[in-house]
């Protein structure tokens, strides 16, 4: 389900409902409405062009918003972090097309990163997810390439289908750690279960998606 | 580190969930470019970004605000679409 980049279902009038959530057009082979396609602005903004990261800027802010939008309830915080997630790109962006890896991945997992932070810090907690991200910065082989994001944006809906297959007790497990930030201690003392209990059922959640990724992201999806 | 224990926790550490010292742990494990890890951190980085396409929600418009808080009231489990 790929539609031109910005396109959001409330912007054409549709509900806004989940069904139908803009898809990045990560591949970039297309220019929109004239405009240099994707892969071409990351390019230049790897050569620290400033055009191409206003471009960037102007296209995927919304989809920033939205990820942080998540965790974050506050709009001034939530477009500080979306600010410092396109300032920190500045630097990021030369050594990820270095790398031959996906800015995307970058922005999505920077911005749920620093979101998490903001959601922390409110609840009195240490920060910690920016500082793992941090300390990757080093060598950005262990982000998704290029291909695999648009791969992973095609076939989207399989991993909706994966996810959907996951016991709801575990779905929620996953919920409370990816988009609320708690660690599994914290999740143990907010749903009152033992923190073994919640290590193991939100790993094997994780196991669970793990191999269903495998397949999606390979050729068979017979069976998914 | 015996990197056979860890295959279930790349996706944690890459989130910032895992204790501080466990943390730690790995990320001095990965400094040591242990190559079955680092595969795992990659293919983590993966599941991890396809959360993040599956739970992403626009910000709707005033019209779908009501129904966007309709949706809120329902169970975790029910707010993971694609
Ligand atoms: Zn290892």
């Amino acid at each position: 389900m790929h539609r031109a980049e910005g396109t959001h279902a409330h912007e054409r009038g549709g509900s806004g409902s989940f069904a139908c959530q803009p898809v990045m057009r990560s591949r970039g082979n297309t220019a929109i409405h004239g405009a240099p396609a994707l892969e071409e602005l990351w390019r230049r903004a790897a050569d620290q062009d400033a055009e191409a990261f206003n471009r960037i800027r102007r296209r995927f802010s919304t989809r920033l918003s939205g990820w942080v939008g998540q965790i974050v309830s506050d709009t001034r915080a939530r477009r500080e972090i979306v600010d410092a997630v396109f300032s920190h790109l500045r630097h990021a962006a030369r050594p990820i097309s270095q790398a031959g890896r996906s800015p995307e991945a970058w922005l999505a997992l920077e911005s749920r990163a620093r979101a998490v932070d903001w959601a922390r810090a409110q609840r009195g907690i240490s920060r910690g997810a920016r500082a793992r991200l941090e300390s990757l910065e080093a060598d950005y082989s262990w982000l998704p390439t290029i291909q695999q994001t648009a791969l992973l944006e095609e076939r989207r809906p399989l991993i909706s289908k994966a996810l959907r297959q996951l016991p709801p007790s575990q779905l929620r497990l996953l919920d409370l750690a990816v988009r609320e930030g708690l660690s599994e201690r914290e999740i143990a003392e907010k749903v009152g279960e033992p923190e073994g209990k919640i290590q193991s059922e939100l790993r094997a959640a994780f196991r669970f998606l793990r191999h269903r990724l495998r397949a999606v992201m390979g050729a068979w999806t017979i069976g998914i | 580190m015996d990197h056979r224990h860890l295959d279930d926790i790349y996706e944690l550490y890459l989130l910032g969930l895992l204790p501080e010292k466990e943390s730690l742990a790995i990320k001095e494990h990965l400094e040591r470019r242990c190559l079955q890890c680092l595969a795992r951190l990659s293919e983590a980085a993966q599941t991890v970004y396809a959360l993040t396409l599956i739970g992403w929600e626009p910000r709707p418009a005033k019209a779908a605000r009501g129904a966007r808080r309709r949706r809120k009231k329902q169970p975790h489990s029910d707010r993971w679409h694609g």
